[in-house]
């Protein structure tokens, strides 16, 4: 694919989610990222651009990072003149599910207990510098991946077609995701201790009982929300009975 | 007066064009509480409570995720809200605006989801059009589609602090003292309860 195509097909990839609807989900801005390339490069009209873009009205819905596999394979097909339904529905579906584990839920995490690891560390410095360090490293450590994963999905997706299957399976990302979860689940321990040394100089164990009791409740789907809600009665309750 | 005319409205016009980022365009993470707390803070001159703000709201905000027909609670919403709500003339406590905001965050997902009920109609008339081979207005669709949410979101928010910031400030001075403790001492453990969300988003599984 030629630079300036995959330009194209980058930058409006970062509207896919713009038209999301009830019905097609991402099915209208994949059309929306798609349609400059069926009338501009394969130069459709007529019934045929009528009968591509209606290809492409079905149910769409993948994760945004993972997107551009998905639009270079398509790309490719279009070209290719083959039937793109059935590779679009099994790459957005296996793709949904990788990149929304990789991105929302290990890396978006991942960034956030990293920079707080950070700002911990650098406690003493002054709030702008702070403030400047929370933001950049978590904006860093998330874009960094996503967007490269998004910019070389594009010429990676058209380029392989099909075998990209074979090829994401040879990635390795679960051995990645495991171990990027491992990282973080370190990262977060060491730093609710470190928020338990700091506040508690050195007592871990009450605040170590009560993140035992708060993981039973999440264990229980409750959300950090809800679990808040019912800190406030309690206390309220705990104030009546004299407790405080 | 300036609050509610100048600061109030532009405060609200930026914290719905970042809220852009966090689905419709860009998603590069800048509608993020631990990103928009911060610059909030900066701007309404707190910028200690905005940092504050920003992590707890992220932690709160990290276990929910926007899986198809699920929308999660609008945490560029609550963060800004919460961030409104203790800079307004009559500042609430924090301990108040912290679980005011997270309401808001909440029931405004319930705004986006009136919004992409709205948009099922956008697919008739899509059809409509390539069956007709009419021209595809994408940009006037995108813009269409982009103004309605930041006009909802900055919408919300003005309301949200017109109303909600007046109110809970005379309920909380009305309070009996215990509902108030109830309150701070919810508050003092809200980063042990943010803790735990993020030791548990990693749990092995």
């Amino acid at each position: 694919m030629d630079l300036k195509n995959q330009v194209k097909l980058f930058l409006k990839s970062f509207f896919l989610p713009s038209f999301w609807n009830d019905q097609g989900m991402q099915n209208i801005g994949f059309l929306f990222c798609l349609d400059g390339w069926l009338t501009e490069r394969l130069k459709l009209d007529g019934a045929k651009l009528k009968e591509a873009r209606s290809r492409h009205l079905e149910f769409f819905n993948t994760h945004p990072v993972m997107s551009g596999m998905v639009l270079g394979v398509t790309c490719a097909f279009e070209e290719n003149r083959k039937a793109p339904q059935a590779i679009k529905r099994a790459l957005s579906s296996s793709l949904a599910a990788i990149g929304d584990r990789a991105f929302g839920s290990i890396l978006r995490p991942l960034g956030a207990a990293v920079s707080l690891s950070l700002c911990a560390l650098a406690s003493g410095w002054p709030l702008p510098c702070l403030a400047w360090l929370l933001g950049t490293s978590y904006l860093c450590l998330y874009n960094w991946p996503a967007l490269r994963i998004r910019w070389s999905g594009i010429a990676m997706g058209y380029g392989l077609q099909e075998k990209i299957v074979m090829t994401l399976s040879e990635k390795g990302w679960q051995r990645k995701m495991e171990l990027a979860r491992r990282f973080g689940f370190a990262v977060s321990i060491l730093l609710v201790m470190g928020f338990a040394w700091m506040t508690r100089r050195g007592d871990f164990a009450k605040p170590l009982f009560f993140v035992a009791a708060l993981f039973v409740l999440k264990r229980y789907y409750w959300s950090a929300a809800r679990i808040h809600a019912a800190a406030i009665m309690v206390a309220i309750l705990l104030g009546l009975g004299g407790y405080f | 007066m300036d609050w509610f005319l100048i600061t109030l409205p532009g405060l609200c016009l930026l914290i719905a064009l970042v809220d852009l980022d966090a689905m419709h365009a860009g998603q590069f993470m800048l509608a993020r509480p631990i990103i928009l707390g911060p610059v909030l803070g900066c701007l309404l001159g707190r910028l200690g409570d905005g940092i504050w703000m920003g992590i707890l709201m992220e932690l709160y905000c990290l276990e929910t995720l926007p899986l198809g027909h699920i929308i999660p609670p609008n945490a560029a919403v609550a963060v800004g809200s919460t961030m409104m709500l203790l800079s307004a003339p009559h500042p609430l406590a924090a301990p108040l605006a912290f679980p005011a905001g997270l309401s808001l965050g909440h029931l405004f997902s319930r705004v986006e989801a009136a919004i992409r009920r709205r948009r099922n109609g956008w697919m008739r008339s899509l059809e409509q059009l390539i069956a007709t081979g009419k021209r595809v207005p994408w940009r006037l669709w995108l813009a269409k589609s982009l103004g309605i949410h930041v006009l909802a979101v900055g919408v919300f928010l003005y309301v949200a602090a017109m109303t909600v910031n007046p109110s809970l400030d005379l309920l909380w001075q009305w309070a009996p003292s215990e509902i108030r403790l109830g309150f701070e001492k919810a508050f003092e453990w809200a980063p042990w309860v943010g803790g735990t969300s993020l030791i548990y988003v990693f749990r092995p599984k």
